[in-house]
């Protein structure tokens, strides 16, 4: 370390921290809004938290006897348990399943897909395809389960894997709901760089659905179709968490494009797409 | 971390400033480091079970604040006009530049490991993984921050 050097760290060491004046203000308004102080979630998502709960059950039963038939693919499931807890737990061939934090979700999908070298399962879905998706995912949930409880925070999560590990990932929410496949390539930076939680909370009982995509070079497409819901009081909050979110997906390197229906009407991809999006998110506030 | 609420508003509440301004090294907006700050507490409380030790809190919140300062460049933040207007003032000939101001005057990456290694005393190796590069990148960056420093502060 030189004179210069030791002069740095002087200044550095005597100077006052410079706050803005208002910055504890906003850390307060951000404690006082954490999830599981139950601010931000109205009367229906917590219902539909209980509800998740027991589709957690019910959807751990129905992967274990699926994969007694042969099942190929790797499986992740993410649930938020009614305290706000966020599990994640799967299931390989075989019928093994377990609850791991979501913090581990990484980790364990490599190790699965190294224990387990199966045929590459990778596969395209598109449109009318869903209940096929379903078949390969292996898990059926009942009507209400899905309506209760995938419609909100909780998600639904695929791993497609071959000998080299994941290959593609595809998340979904509810029948109808959000899908997103994500290549293996975008999987590291997507799974460090994104809150997967926190990009599924848009879908947060408001009237998101997104159906086709297609898979880009490195990357995916997504359609989503914003519909306000009866009653939905907050929505404007939870438009502006959508907008945080999607923006969230568009990092480095992520090619991806997003493809934004209104009312039946077709929007370009690209910054077309995002500036109808941002203006249908305005009109909600 | 098995850090209840009151822990963690403690911890929060104690380091804000620093996250404050690791985030403003990355931005060099006051109000897109607010707005860092604002959404890196509550991705905190959604990770907070990763934080293992709580001696590494401030060093684990402001890694938080730094990506999410970086996720704000990215999106594109809005800029007020206020902002856009405003140009950096000149150094004034009759006071010495402070060490923040000069700073402020840096390249973002430059300024982003200026503050992270003199303000909060990290080390390259930790400024590395808080920014997602090398060691060796850090430690170029912050030799030519230091000659940019140098020029600034020393003429």
């Amino acid at each position: 370390m030189d004179e210069f050097d030791k002069k740095l760290f002087d200044m550095a060491k005597n100077e006052d921290i410079y706050t803005p004046t208002d910055l504890n203000a906003r850390v307060r308004e951000a404690l006082d809004g954490l999830p599981a102080r139950g601010a931000g979630l109205g009367r229906t998502a917590r219902v539909a938290l209980c509800a998740l709960a027991a589709a957690t059950v019910l959807a751990g039963t129905a992967l274990a006897a699926y994969s007694a038939g042969g099942f190929k693919s790797v499986e992740l499931w993410r649930g938020k348990a009614v305290d706000g807890d966020t599990r994640s737990w799967y299931g390989v061939k075989g019928g093994d399943y377990r609850y791991i934090p979501v913090e581990e979700l990484s980790d364990a999908v490599r190790k699965i897909a190294r224990d387990n070298p199966v045929a590459d399962t990778t596969r395209d879905f598109k449109g009318k395809d869903w209940s096929a998706a379903q078949e390969l995912s292996g898990v059926t949930l009942p009507a209400n389960a899905f309506l209760d409880g995938l419609e909100i925070g909780a998600s639904h999560l695929t791993v497609s894997a071959n000998k080299n590990g994941p290959t593609h990932l595809r998340f979904w929410q509810g029948t109808d709901g959000l899908w997103l496949t994500v290549s293996a390539d975008a999987y590291t930076e997507l799974m460090s760089g994104v809150d997967i939680h926190a990009a599924y909370g848009y879908a947060e009982d408001t009237e998101l659905r997104a159906g086709e995509y297609k898979t880009e070079k490195g990357l995916s497409a997504l359609t989503v179709r914003l519909k306000p819901g009866e009653g939905d009081d907050g929505l404007g909050e939870r438009a502006a968490e959508t907008e945080r979110c999607l923006a969230e997906l568009m990092v480095d390197g992520f090619k991806y494009h997003i493809k934004v229906e209104v009312d039946g009407v077709n929007i370009k991809t690209g910054d077309e797409a995002l500036e109808t999006l941002h203006r249908v998110l305005d009109a909600f506030e | 971390m098995k850090a209840d609420s009151a822990e963690f508003e403690r911890i929060v509440t104690e380091y804000a400033p620093n996250m404050y301004r690791a985030a403003l090294s990355v931005t060099g907006s006051e109000a897109a480091a607010e707005d860092a700050v604002g959404e890196a507490v509550l991705r905190a409380w959604r990770k907070k079970s990763s934080l293992r030790d709580i001696s590494s809190a401030r060093a684990w919140l402001t890694k938080i604040a730094v990506n999410c300062a970086r996720a704000q460049l990215k999106r594109g933040r809005e800029i007020s006009l206020e902002e856009l207007s405003a140009e950096p003032a000149a150094p004034e000939q009759d006071r010495t530049l402070e060490l923040r101001d000069a700073v402020a005057r840096l390249a973002p990456d430059r300024r982003a490991v200026v503050t992270l290694y003199y303000y909060e005393g990290f080390s390259t190796r930790e400024i590395a993984g808080m920014l997602g590069v090398s060691p060796g990148t850090v430690k170029s960056r912050l030799w030519r921050a230091r000659e940019d420093l140098r020029t600034l502060l020393e003429g």
